[in-house]
Protein backbone atom coordinates (compact mmCIF):
# COMPACT_ATOMS: atom_id res chain seq x y z
CA UNK A 1 0.00 0.00 0.00
CA UNK A 2 1.62 3.39 -1.06
CA UNK A 3 2.25 5.55 1.57
CA UNK A 4 1.66 9.45 1.85
CA UNK A 5 -0.34 11.76 -0.97
CA UNK A 6 0.04 11.16 -4.24
CA UNK A 7 1.94 14.58 -5.13
CA UNK A 8 4.22 13.91 -1.56
CA UNK A 9 5.10 10.69 -2.77
CA UNK A 10 6.36 11.90 -6.52
CA UNK A 11 7.60 15.00 -5.12
CA UNK A 12 5.09 17.68 -7.07
CA UNK A 13 5.53 20.72 -6.05
CA UNK A 14 3.55 23.81 -6.70
CA UNK A 15 3.76 25.34 -10.09
CA UNK A 16 1.71 28.70 -9.58
CA UNK A 17 -0.70 29.44 -12.04
CA UNK A 18 0.15 29.02 -15.74
CA UNK A 19 -1.43 29.37 -18.93
CA UNK A 20 -1.99 27.08 -22.08
CA UNK A 21 1.18 27.41 -24.61
CA UNK A 22 -0.49 28.76 -27.76
CA UNK A 23 0.47 29.73 -31.46
CA UNK A 24 -1.14 33.35 -31.47
CA UNK A 25 1.26 34.15 -28.19
CA UNK A 26 4.37 33.11 -29.85
CA UNK A 27 5.02 36.71 -30.98
CA UNK A 28 4.67 38.27 -27.91
CA UNK A 29 5.67 35.75 -26.07
CA UNK A 30 9.42 35.48 -28.05
CA UNK A 31 9.63 39.61 -27.85
CA UNK A 32 8.75 40.04 -24.25
CA UNK A 33 9.25 37.15 -22.08
CA UNK A 34 6.84 37.72 -19.78
CA UNK A 35 6.93 36.30 -16.05
CA UNK A 36 4.71 32.98 -16.69
CA UNK A 37 4.64 30.71 -13.94
CA UNK A 38 4.35 27.60 -16.26
CA UNK A 39 3.08 26.65 -19.80
CA UNK A 40 0.86 23.64 -20.54
CA UNK A 41 1.31 22.61 -23.90
CA UNK A 42 -1.34 20.18 -26.07
CA UNK A 43 0.84 16.96 -26.00
CA UNK A 44 0.03 15.81 -29.60
CA UNK A 45 0.77 19.36 -31.18
CA UNK A 46 4.48 18.72 -30.36
CA UNK A 47 4.41 14.78 -31.05
CA UNK A 48 6.19 16.00 -34.36
CA UNK A 49 9.44 15.03 -35.98
CA UNK A 50 10.67 18.60 -36.74
CA UNK A 51 10.04 22.18 -37.69
CA UNK A 52 8.75 25.35 -36.07
CA UNK A 53 6.48 23.59 -33.52
CA UNK A 54 9.74 21.72 -31.80
CA UNK A 55 11.97 24.82 -32.66
CA UNK A 56 9.09 27.20 -30.51
CA UNK A 57 8.96 24.35 -27.92
CA UNK A 58 12.61 24.40 -27.33
CA UNK A 59 12.60 27.77 -27.30
CA UNK A 60 9.92 28.32 -24.12
CA UNK A 61 11.52 25.19 -22.24
CA UNK A 62 14.91 27.33 -22.18
CA UNK A 63 12.90 29.45 -19.50
CA UNK A 64 10.03 28.11 -18.27
CA UNK A 65 8.27 24.93 -16.86
CA UNK A 66 6.31 23.34 -19.05
CA UNK A 67 3.62 20.31 -18.39
CA UNK A 68 2.51 18.08 -21.47
CA UNK A 69 -1.29 17.98 -21.27
CA UNK A 70 -2.94 14.80 -24.02
CA UNK A 71 -6.54 14.97 -25.59
CA UNK A 72 -5.84 11.84 -27.85
CA UNK A 73 -4.91 9.08 -25.55
CA UNK A 74 -8.37 7.09 -25.95
CA UNK A 75 -8.02 5.65 -22.67
CA UNK A 76 -11.46 4.39 -22.26
CA UNK A 77 -11.29 3.56 -26.07
CA UNK A 78 -12.43 -0.45 -26.88
CA UNK A 79 -9.06 -0.62 -29.25
CA UNK A 80 -6.00 -1.74 -27.67
CA UNK A 81 -3.66 1.30 -26.05
CA UNK A 82 -1.66 2.85 -29.33
CA UNK A 83 1.57 2.01 -28.24
CA UNK A 84 2.87 4.43 -31.79
CA UNK A 85 1.32 6.91 -29.28
CA UNK A 86 3.24 6.16 -26.33
CA UNK A 87 6.44 6.01 -28.19
CA UNK A 88 6.01 9.65 -29.35
CA UNK A 89 4.94 10.55 -26.26
CA UNK A 90 7.70 9.31 -24.39
CA UNK A 91 10.07 11.17 -26.95
CA UNK A 92 8.32 14.43 -26.39
CA UNK A 93 8.56 13.66 -22.54
CA UNK A 94 12.03 13.20 -23.07
CA UNK A 95 12.71 16.73 -24.53
CA UNK A 96 9.86 18.67 -21.91
CA UNK A 97 11.66 16.41 -18.83
CA UNK A 98 8.11 17.71 -17.26
CA UNK A 99 7.18 16.73 -13.25
CA UNK A 100 4.23 14.72 -14.61
CA UNK A 101 1.79 14.29 -17.67
CA UNK A 102 -1.97 14.44 -18.17
CA UNK A 103 -4.58 13.63 -19.88
CA UNK A 104 -8.28 12.73 -19.60
CA UNK A 105 -10.53 9.72 -18.43
CA UNK A 106 -12.93 9.44 -21.60
CA UNK A 107 -12.85 7.53 -24.66
CA UNK A 108 -11.87 9.06 -27.82
CA UNK A 109 -13.14 6.83 -30.87
CA UNK A 110 -13.94 3.41 -31.34
CA UNK A 111 -13.60 0.59 -34.41
CA UNK A 112 -10.25 1.89 -35.45
CA UNK A 113 -11.59 5.70 -36.12
CA UNK A 114 -10.56 8.26 -33.88
CA UNK A 115 -13.00 11.06 -33.30
CA UNK A 116 -10.42 13.32 -31.74
CA UNK A 117 -13.15 14.48 -28.75
CA UNK A 118 -13.62 13.69 -24.83
CA UNK A 119 -16.36 11.90 -25.30
CA UNK A 120 -18.26 10.37 -22.02
CA UNK A 121 -17.64 6.87 -20.11
CA UNK A 122 -20.49 4.85 -18.49
CA UNK A 123 -19.77 4.90 -14.60
CA UNK A 124 -19.56 1.20 -13.89
CA UNK A 125 -17.57 -1.22 -12.29
CA UNK A 126 -16.77 -2.47 -15.56
CA UNK A 127 -15.54 0.94 -16.82
CA UNK A 128 -13.42 1.31 -13.59
CA UNK A 129 -11.50 -1.85 -13.49
CA UNK A 130 -10.67 -1.32 -17.62
CA UNK A 131 -9.36 2.22 -17.10
CA UNK A 132 -7.60 1.79 -14.12
CA UNK A 133 -5.47 -1.36 -15.74
CA UNK A 134 -5.29 0.76 -19.07
CA UNK A 135 -4.08 4.24 -16.70
CA UNK A 136 -1.44 2.13 -15.19
CA UNK A 137 -0.04 0.73 -18.01
CA UNK A 138 0.55 4.12 -19.22
CA UNK A 139 2.20 5.49 -16.39
CA UNK A 140 4.49 2.71 -15.95
CA UNK A 141 5.14 2.86 -19.63
CA UNK A 142 5.43 6.71 -19.41
CA UNK A 143 7.94 6.64 -15.87
CA UNK A 144 6.17 9.31 -14.99
CA UNK A 145 3.25 10.36 -12.80
CA UNK A 146 0.25 10.32 -14.98
CA UNK A 147 -2.92 12.08 -13.98
CA UNK A 148 -6.36 12.15 -15.56
CA UNK A 149 -8.73 14.87 -15.83
CA UNK A 150 -12.51 14.84 -15.43
CA UNK A 151 -14.18 15.70 -19.30
CA UNK A 152 -17.02 18.19 -18.73
CA UNK A 153 -19.82 15.66 -20.10
CA UNK A 154 -22.96 16.57 -21.60
CA UNK A 155 -24.38 12.93 -21.69
CA UNK A 156 -25.14 10.38 -19.10
CA UNK A 157 -25.48 6.55 -19.42
CA UNK A 158 -28.34 4.81 -18.19
CA UNK A 159 -26.17 1.67 -17.17
CA UNK A 160 -24.25 3.98 -14.79
CA UNK A 161 -23.94 2.64 -11.57
CA UNK A 162 -21.98 5.38 -9.66
CA UNK A 163 -21.75 9.53 -9.41
CA UNK A 164 -19.37 10.86 -11.76
CA UNK A 165 -16.79 11.85 -8.08
CA UNK A 166 -16.78 8.07 -7.42
CA UNK A 167 -15.79 6.92 -10.59
CA UNK A 168 -12.78 9.50 -10.68
CA UNK A 169 -12.11 8.15 -7.29
CA UNK A 170 -12.34 4.62 -8.32
CA UNK A 171 -10.29 5.22 -11.01
CA UNK A 172 -7.35 7.05 -10.03
CA UNK A 173 -6.95 4.98 -6.19
CA UNK A 174 -7.14 1.63 -8.33
CA UNK A 175 -4.39 2.67 -10.89
CA UNK A 176 -2.87 4.71 -8.15
CA UNK A 177 -2.41 7.86 -10.50
CA UNK A 178 -3.14 11.30 -10.16
CA UNK A 179 -5.97 13.70 -10.98
CA UNK A 180 -6.00 16.84 -12.75
CA UNK A 181 -9.38 18.59 -11.61
CA UNK A 182 -11.21 21.15 -14.05
CA UNK A 183 -13.40 22.72 -11.79
CA UNK A 184 -14.90 24.56 -15.36
CA UNK A 185 -15.66 20.88 -15.97
CA UNK A 186 -17.05 20.23 -12.52
CA UNK A 187 -19.15 22.89 -13.18
CA UNK A 188 -20.58 22.47 -16.54
CA UNK A 189 -21.03 18.79 -15.88
CA UNK A 190 -23.24 19.63 -12.66
CA UNK A 191 -25.44 22.03 -14.59
CA UNK A 192 -25.99 19.73 -17.61
CA UNK A 193 -26.44 16.54 -15.00
CA UNK A 194 -28.02 18.14 -12.06
CA UNK A 195 -25.25 17.09 -9.32
CA UNK A 196 -24.10 18.91 -6.89
CA UNK A 197 -20.49 20.48 -7.80
CA UNK A 198 -19.66 21.23 -4.39
CA UNK A 199 -20.08 17.54 -3.28
CA UNK A 200 -17.87 16.76 -6.58
CA UNK A 201 -15.19 18.34 -4.98
CA UNK A 202 -15.41 17.91 -1.43
CA UNK A 203 -15.44 14.19 -2.32
CA UNK A 204 -12.53 14.15 -4.71
CA UNK A 205 -9.03 12.89 -3.02
CA UNK A 206 -7.17 16.12 -2.37
CA UNK A 207 -3.86 14.71 -2.11
CA UNK A 208 -3.78 13.37 -5.74
CA UNK A 209 -4.99 16.74 -7.58
CA UNK A 210 -1.70 17.80 -9.32
CA UNK A 211 -3.09 20.47 -11.30
CA UNK A 212 -6.24 22.83 -11.61
CA UNK A 213 -7.84 23.52 -14.74
CA UNK A 214 -10.21 26.86 -15.07
CA UNK A 215 -12.05 27.72 -18.30
CA UNK A 216 -14.98 29.85 -19.82
CA UNK A 217 -17.72 28.05 -20.95
CA UNK A 218 -20.86 29.24 -23.17
CA UNK A 219 -24.35 29.31 -21.27
CA UNK A 220 -26.13 27.60 -24.59
CA UNK A 221 -29.54 28.75 -23.03
CA UNK A 222 -30.42 24.11 -22.18
CA UNK A 223 -26.97 23.36 -21.06
CA UNK A 224 -23.59 24.67 -20.51
CA UNK A 225 -20.77 23.89 -22.96
CA UNK A 226 -17.19 24.06 -22.38
CA UNK A 227 -15.81 26.54 -24.76
CA UNK A 228 -12.50 27.41 -23.30
CA UNK A 229 -13.49 31.20 -25.47
CA UNK A 230 -14.03 33.65 -22.44
CA UNK A 231 -13.16 34.88 -18.99
CA UNK A 232 -13.59 31.79 -16.32
CA UNK A 233 -17.25 32.22 -14.78
CA UNK A 234 -17.16 33.73 -11.19
CA UNK A 235 -19.45 30.80 -9.82
CA UNK A 236 -16.42 28.24 -11.26
CA UNK A 237 -14.19 30.85 -9.45
CA UNK A 238 -15.93 30.52 -6.41
CA UNK A 239 -15.93 27.12 -6.51
CA UNK A 240 -11.82 26.87 -6.86
CA UNK A 241 -11.78 28.80 -4.05
CA UNK A 242 -13.81 26.47 -2.05
CA UNK A 243 -11.49 24.02 -3.39
CA UNK A 244 -8.17 25.64 -2.53
CA UNK A 245 -9.32 26.50 1.04
CA UNK A 246 -9.37 22.73 1.75
CA UNK A 247 -6.71 21.17 -0.42
CA UNK A 248 -4.15 24.37 -0.34
CA UNK A 249 -2.41 25.56 -3.02
CA UNK A 250 -2.54 23.72 -6.38
CA UNK A 251 -0.95 24.48 -9.70
CA UNK A 252 -3.91 25.79 -11.68
CA UNK A 253 -3.88 26.64 -15.22
CA UNK A 254 -5.91 28.89 -17.26
CA UNK A 255 -7.34 27.46 -20.42
CA UNK A 256 -8.37 29.77 -23.23
CA UNK A 257 -8.05 27.84 -26.72
CA UNK A 258 -11.15 29.85 -28.99
CA UNK A 259 -11.29 33.45 -29.58
CA UNK A 260 -7.97 33.83 -28.06
CA UNK A 261 -7.04 37.32 -26.51
CA UNK A 262 -3.47 38.89 -26.41
CA UNK A 263 -1.35 37.79 -23.81
CA UNK A 264 -0.85 40.22 -21.69
CA UNK A 265 -5.09 39.47 -21.37
CA UNK A 266 -4.21 35.55 -20.81
CA UNK A 267 -1.98 36.81 -18.54
CA UNK A 268 -4.53 39.03 -16.68
CA UNK A 269 -6.94 36.40 -16.44
CA UNK A 270 -4.11 34.10 -14.60
CA UNK A 271 -3.88 37.13 -11.75
CA UNK A 272 -7.51 36.87 -11.48
CA UNK A 273 -6.94 33.31 -10.56
CA UNK A 274 -3.91 34.23 -8.11
CA UNK A 275 -5.43 36.44 -6.84
CA UNK A 276 -8.21 34.10 -5.41
CA UNK A 277 -5.74 31.29 -4.83
CA UNK A 278 -4.12 33.62 -2.12
CA UNK A 279 -7.06 34.65 -0.72
CA UNK A 280 -8.32 31.13 0.12
CA UNK A 281 -4.64 30.44 1.31
CA UNK A 282 -5.26 33.09 3.60
CA UNK A 283 -8.32 32.06 5.12
CA UNK A 284 -7.30 28.39 4.86
CA UNK A 285 -4.40 29.59 7.09
CA UNK A 286 -6.84 31.62 9.45
CA UNK A 287 -9.13 28.25 9.46
CA UNK A 288 -6.38 25.95 10.33
CA UNK B 1 -27.56 -5.10 -26.66
CA UNK B 2 -30.54 -8.02 -26.55
CA UNK B 3 -29.59 -9.86 -22.97
CA UNK B 4 -31.46 -7.30 -20.63
CA UNK B 5 -28.34 -5.73 -19.16
CA UNK B 6 -28.09 -3.15 -21.19
CA UNK B 7 -25.39 -2.79 -24.31
CA UNK B 8 -21.91 -3.89 -23.54
CA UNK B 9 -19.69 -0.90 -23.43
CA UNK B 10 -17.91 -1.35 -26.52
CA UNK B 11 -21.62 -1.63 -28.28
CA UNK B 12 -22.02 1.70 -26.82
CA UNK B 13 -19.00 3.38 -27.98
CA UNK B 14 -19.52 1.80 -31.27
CA UNK B 15 -22.67 3.66 -31.68
CA UNK B 16 -21.68 6.56 -29.70
CA UNK B 17 -19.12 7.08 -32.84
CA UNK B 18 -21.76 5.92 -35.45
CA UNK B 19 -23.86 8.67 -34.01
CA UNK B 20 -21.44 11.58 -33.80
CA UNK B 21 -19.98 11.05 -37.58
CA UNK B 22 -23.84 11.20 -39.20
CA UNK B 23 -23.44 14.10 -41.22
CA UNK B 24 -27.37 14.49 -40.33
CA UNK B 25 -29.17 15.62 -36.95
CA UNK B 26 -30.20 12.80 -34.84
CA UNK B 27 -33.11 14.84 -33.06
CA UNK B 28 -35.47 14.20 -35.50
CA UNK B 29 -34.37 10.70 -36.26
CA UNK B 30 -36.46 7.52 -34.99
CA UNK B 31 -34.12 5.18 -35.22
CA UNK B 32 -31.72 7.84 -32.65
CA UNK B 33 -34.03 8.84 -30.66
CA UNK B 34 -35.17 5.19 -30.00
CA UNK B 35 -31.45 4.07 -29.16
CA UNK B 36 -31.00 7.36 -27.60
CA UNK B 37 -33.62 6.83 -24.99
CA UNK B 38 -33.03 3.49 -24.24
CA UNK B 39 -28.66 3.98 -23.55
CA UNK B 40 -28.83 7.52 -22.43
CA UNK B 41 -30.42 9.25 -19.71
CA UNK B 42 -32.34 12.33 -19.78
CA UNK B 43 -30.76 16.21 -18.82
CA UNK B 44 -32.43 18.32 -16.46
CA UNK B 45 -33.30 20.42 -19.56
CA UNK B 46 -32.21 18.00 -22.60
CA UNK B 47 -34.25 14.96 -24.07
CA UNK B 48 -31.43 12.12 -24.43
CA UNK B 49 -31.41 12.30 -28.20
CA UNK B 50 -30.45 16.04 -27.58
CA UNK B 51 -27.41 15.30 -25.75
CA UNK B 52 -26.14 12.93 -28.25
CA UNK B 53 -26.75 15.47 -30.74
CA UNK B 54 -24.40 17.86 -28.43
CA UNK B 55 -21.13 15.37 -29.78
CA UNK B 56 -22.39 15.16 -33.64
CA UNK B 57 -22.90 18.83 -33.65
CA UNK B 58 -19.06 19.10 -32.25
CA UNK B 59 -17.65 16.27 -34.37
CA UNK B 60 -18.96 17.98 -37.78
CA UNK B 61 -17.95 21.64 -36.30
CA UNK B 62 -14.11 20.70 -35.19
CA UNK B 63 -13.24 18.29 -38.58
CA UNK B 64 -14.52 20.74 -40.81
CA UNK B 65 -12.60 23.53 -39.52
CA UNK B 66 -9.64 21.51 -39.15
CA UNK B 67 -10.03 20.62 -43.17
CA UNK B 68 -10.44 24.47 -43.60
CA UNK B 69 -7.35 25.26 -41.88
CA UNK B 70 -5.44 22.85 -44.67
CA UNK B 71 -7.24 23.11 -47.82
CA UNK B 72 -7.81 27.24 -47.62
CA UNK B 73 -7.27 27.64 -50.86
CA UNK B 74 -9.42 24.65 -52.10
CA UNK B 75 -12.16 25.50 -50.24
CA UNK B 76 -11.92 29.48 -51.77
CA UNK B 77 -11.72 27.89 -55.05
CA UNK B 78 -14.40 25.72 -55.11
CA UNK B 79 -16.93 28.30 -53.15
CA UNK B 80 -18.74 27.59 -49.97
CA UNK B 81 -21.40 25.28 -50.89
CA UNK B 82 -19.28 22.45 -53.11
CA UNK B 83 -16.21 22.64 -50.18
CA UNK B 84 -19.17 21.60 -47.78
CA UNK B 85 -20.13 19.06 -49.87
CA UNK B 86 -16.79 18.02 -50.81
CA UNK B 87 -15.87 18.01 -46.83
CA UNK B 88 -19.02 16.33 -45.68
CA UNK B 89 -18.36 13.29 -48.08
CA UNK B 90 -14.68 13.01 -47.31
CA UNK B 91 -15.38 13.29 -43.84
CA UNK B 92 -17.91 10.51 -43.88
CA UNK B 93 -16.14 8.17 -46.37
CA UNK B 94 -12.48 8.78 -44.88
CA UNK B 95 -12.65 7.77 -41.14
CA UNK B 96 -9.49 9.01 -39.31
CA UNK B 97 -7.48 6.37 -37.89
CA UNK B 98 -4.40 8.69 -36.37
CA UNK B 99 -4.29 10.19 -32.74
CA UNK B 100 -2.90 13.36 -34.77
CA UNK B 101 -6.03 15.67 -36.56
CA UNK B 102 -3.42 16.98 -38.21
CA UNK B 103 -3.30 13.20 -40.44
CA UNK B 104 -7.03 14.33 -41.18
CA UNK B 105 -6.66 16.13 -44.70
CA UNK B 106 -4.39 13.14 -45.79
CA UNK B 107 -6.70 11.49 -48.08
CA UNK B 108 -8.34 14.62 -49.85
CA UNK B 109 -5.83 15.09 -52.80
CA UNK B 110 -6.44 11.09 -53.92
CA UNK B 111 -10.35 11.96 -53.13
CA UNK B 112 -10.78 14.79 -55.00
CA UNK B 113 -9.05 13.46 -57.95
CA UNK B 114 -11.80 10.88 -58.16
CA UNK B 115 -14.49 13.15 -57.62
CA UNK B 116 -16.81 12.56 -60.32
CA UNK B 117 -19.42 15.54 -59.73
CA UNK B 118 -16.40 17.44 -60.09
CA UNK B 119 -15.52 18.58 -63.25
CA UNK B 120 -12.40 20.68 -62.67
CA UNK B 121 -11.55 17.89 -60.96
CA UNK B 122 -7.70 17.74 -62.15
CA UNK B 123 -6.57 21.22 -60.85
CA UNK B 124 -8.35 21.02 -57.84
CA UNK B 125 -6.68 17.81 -57.02
CA UNK B 126 -2.98 19.51 -58.16
CA UNK B 127 -4.00 22.36 -56.12
CA UNK B 128 -5.09 19.80 -52.61
CA UNK B 129 -1.65 18.13 -53.34
CA UNK B 130 0.41 21.32 -52.72
CA UNK B 131 -1.21 22.39 -49.63
CA UNK B 132 -1.24 18.99 -48.08
CA UNK B 133 2.61 18.78 -49.30
CA UNK B 134 2.97 22.20 -47.02
CA UNK B 135 1.48 19.86 -44.24
CA UNK B 136 3.36 17.61 -44.64
CA UNK B 137 6.78 19.76 -44.82
CA UNK B 138 5.91 21.90 -42.08
CA UNK B 139 6.94 19.25 -39.36
CA UNK B 140 8.63 16.65 -41.27
CA UNK B 141 12.02 15.66 -39.52
CA UNK B 142 14.97 18.39 -38.84
CA UNK B 143 18.16 17.19 -40.07
CA UNK B 144 21.07 19.89 -41.09
CA UNK B 145 21.75 20.31 -44.61
CA UNK B 146 24.84 18.86 -46.05
CA UNK B 147 28.14 21.28 -46.46
CA UNK B 148 28.60 21.84 -49.73
CA UNK B 149 32.56 21.31 -49.61
CA UNK B 150 31.58 17.60 -48.78
CA UNK B 151 30.15 17.24 -52.76
CA UNK B 152 33.27 19.70 -54.00
CA UNK B 153 35.94 16.81 -52.21
CA UNK B 154 34.24 13.90 -53.82
CA UNK B 155 36.71 12.08 -56.12
CA UNK B 156 35.83 11.97 -59.85
CA UNK B 157 35.62 7.82 -58.82
CA UNK B 158 33.39 8.92 -55.96
CA UNK B 159 30.72 11.02 -58.28
CA UNK B 160 29.91 7.42 -59.92
CA UNK B 161 29.17 5.97 -56.90
CA UNK B 162 27.24 8.79 -54.99
CA UNK B 163 23.80 9.08 -53.69
CA UNK B 164 22.33 11.97 -52.62
CA UNK B 165 19.52 11.74 -49.39
CA UNK B 166 17.24 14.72 -49.83
CA UNK B 167 15.74 16.46 -47.11
CA UNK B 168 12.74 14.88 -45.29
CA UNK B 169 11.32 18.41 -45.14
CA UNK B 170 11.20 18.15 -49.23
CA UNK B 171 8.61 17.29 -51.14
CA UNK B 172 8.45 17.26 -55.01
CA UNK B 173 5.41 17.10 -56.63
CA UNK B 174 5.02 16.77 -60.45
CA UNK B 175 1.92 18.72 -61.56
CA UNK B 176 -0.77 18.71 -64.47
CA UNK B 177 -1.80 22.30 -63.88
CA UNK B 178 0.40 25.50 -62.77
CA UNK B 179 -1.55 26.06 -59.21
CA UNK B 180 1.55 27.74 -56.91
CA UNK B 181 0.66 30.95 -58.29
CA UNK B 182 -3.58 30.00 -57.76
CA UNK B 183 -2.82 28.79 -53.95
CA UNK B 184 -1.10 32.11 -53.20
CA UNK B 185 -3.69 34.55 -54.61
CA UNK B 186 -6.29 32.23 -52.60
CA UNK B 187 -4.42 32.23 -49.34
CA UNK B 188 -3.77 35.65 -49.63
CA UNK B 189 -8.00 36.32 -49.88
CA UNK B 190 -7.78 36.58 -53.73
CA UNK B 191 -11.13 36.21 -55.56
CA UNK B 192 -10.87 32.71 -57.78
CA UNK B 193 -10.23 34.22 -61.36
CA UNK B 194 -10.32 30.77 -63.61
CA UNK B 195 -8.47 28.10 -63.70
CA UNK B 196 -4.99 27.39 -64.59
CA UNK B 197 -4.59 26.05 -68.43
CA UNK B 198 -3.10 22.07 -67.93
CA UNK B 199 0.85 22.25 -68.31
CA UNK B 200 2.97 20.15 -66.63
CA UNK B 201 5.60 21.25 -64.01
CA UNK B 202 7.37 20.01 -60.94
CA UNK B 203 7.54 21.96 -57.99
CA UNK B 204 9.24 21.75 -55.27
CA UNK B 205 8.06 22.54 -51.47
CA UNK B 206 10.81 23.10 -49.01
CA UNK B 207 10.87 24.06 -45.18
CA UNK B 208 14.35 26.43 -45.14
CA UNK B 209 16.74 27.42 -42.35
CA UNK B 210 14.67 29.66 -40.76
CA UNK B 211 11.68 26.96 -40.74
CA UNK B 212 9.28 29.01 -43.26
CA UNK B 213 8.06 26.57 -45.86
CA UNK B 214 8.06 27.82 -49.97
CA UNK B 215 7.35 26.45 -52.94
CA UNK B 216 9.13 26.70 -56.35
CA UNK B 217 8.70 26.05 -59.42
CA UNK B 218 11.73 23.89 -61.00
CA UNK B 219 13.69 24.22 -64.04
CA UNK B 220 13.46 21.41 -66.25
CA UNK B 221 16.83 19.41 -65.96
CA UNK B 222 16.45 20.70 -62.22
CA UNK B 223 13.34 18.68 -61.90
CA UNK B 224 14.35 15.30 -63.87
CA UNK B 225 17.47 15.36 -61.87
CA UNK B 226 15.54 15.79 -58.40
CA UNK B 227 12.95 13.24 -58.99
CA UNK B 228 15.42 10.37 -60.05
CA UNK B 229 17.69 11.65 -56.95
CA UNK B 230 14.93 11.01 -54.68
CA UNK B 231 14.09 7.61 -56.35
CA UNK B 232 17.77 5.97 -54.88
CA UNK B 233 19.77 7.08 -58.49
CA UNK B 234 22.93 7.60 -58.14
CA UNK B 235 24.32 11.26 -59.17
CA UNK B 236 25.57 10.10 -62.70
CA UNK B 237 22.17 8.42 -63.29
CA UNK B 238 20.32 11.13 -62.18
CA UNK B 239 22.41 13.36 -64.52
CA UNK B 240 22.05 11.10 -67.57
CA UNK B 241 18.15 10.78 -67.09
CA UNK B 242 18.25 14.70 -67.50
CA UNK B 243 20.28 15.24 -70.43
CA UNK B 244 18.63 17.44 -73.10
CA UNK B 245 17.44 15.63 -75.79
CA UNK B 246 19.22 17.96 -78.06
CA UNK B 247 22.63 16.97 -78.43
CA UNK B 248 23.77 20.69 -78.77
CA UNK B 249 22.78 21.35 -75.27
CA UNK B 250 24.47 18.80 -73.68
CA UNK B 251 27.62 20.45 -73.52
CA UNK B 252 26.08 23.62 -71.67
CA UNK B 253 24.27 21.36 -69.16
CA UNK B 254 27.10 19.35 -68.40
CA UNK B 255 28.89 22.36 -67.76
CA UNK B 256 26.32 23.53 -65.34
CA UNK B 257 26.09 20.24 -63.26
CA UNK B 258 28.65 21.10 -60.54
CA UNK B 259 26.48 24.31 -60.64
CA UNK B 260 23.20 22.70 -59.81
CA UNK B 261 24.88 20.71 -57.19
CA UNK B 262 25.84 23.58 -55.56
CA UNK B 263 22.72 25.42 -55.40
CA UNK B 264 20.78 22.40 -54.20
CA UNK B 265 23.28 21.97 -51.29
CA UNK B 266 22.79 25.46 -50.50
CA UNK B 267 19.34 25.37 -50.63
CA UNK B 268 19.13 23.04 -48.12
CA UNK B 269 17.87 20.72 -50.65
CA UNK B 270 20.93 17.85 -49.88
CA UNK B 271 21.37 16.59 -46.32
CA UNK B 272 23.77 13.43 -47.05
CA UNK B 273 25.70 11.77 -49.74
CA UNK B 274 26.19 8.57 -49.44
CA UNK B 275 29.48 6.60 -51.87
CA UNK B 276 27.92 2.75 -52.87
CA UNK B 277 30.83 0.45 -51.78
CA UNK B 278 32.53 -0.78 -54.84
CA UNK B 279 30.57 -4.68 -55.66
CA UNK B 280 33.09 -7.50 -55.92
CA UNK B 281 34.41 -8.41 -58.39
CA UNK B 282 32.25 -11.31 -60.83
CA UNK B 283 34.22 -13.84 -60.59
CA UNK B 284 34.52 -13.46 -56.87
CA UNK B 285 31.21 -12.83 -55.94
CA UNK B 286 30.54 -16.22 -57.82
CA UNK B 287 33.35 -18.07 -55.91
CA UNK B 288 31.28 -20.19 -53.47
CA UNK B 289 28.21 -20.98 -55.78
Amino acid sequence: MPVGGFRERHGLRDLGVGVGLRVPHYTDLFRHWPAVDFFEIISENFMVAGGKPLRHLDAVLDRYPVVPHGVSLNLGGPDPLDRQYLARLRALLRRVKPPYVTDHLCFCGAGGAHLHDLLPLPYTAETVARLSERARIVQDTLELPFALENPSTYLGYTTSSMPEWQFVCEVIERADIGLLLDVNNVYVSATNHGFDPEEYLRRVPHDRIVQVHLAGHADRGRYLLDTHDRSVAEPVLSLYAQLIRRAGPLSTLIEWDEDIPPLTSLLAEADRARAVRRAACAERKVAV
Amino acid sequence: MSDGRGPHLSELQALIARAVRSPRTLVSDPYWIDVAERCFTRGPDLTPVERLEIYREQFWLRHTACLLEDYGALSALLGQARWERLAEEYLQQTPLSSFSLRELGAGLPAFVADLEWLPERGPCADLARLEWAYVEVFDAADVPPIDPERLQRLTPEQWQLARLRLDPALVLLELGHPVAELRRSLRSGGAPSGLPAPAAEVVVVHRGADANVSDERLPKAAARMLIELRAGATIVEAALAALPGDPSQRPAFLEGLPDLFRSFAERGYVVDVVVDERPPPADQSRSNG
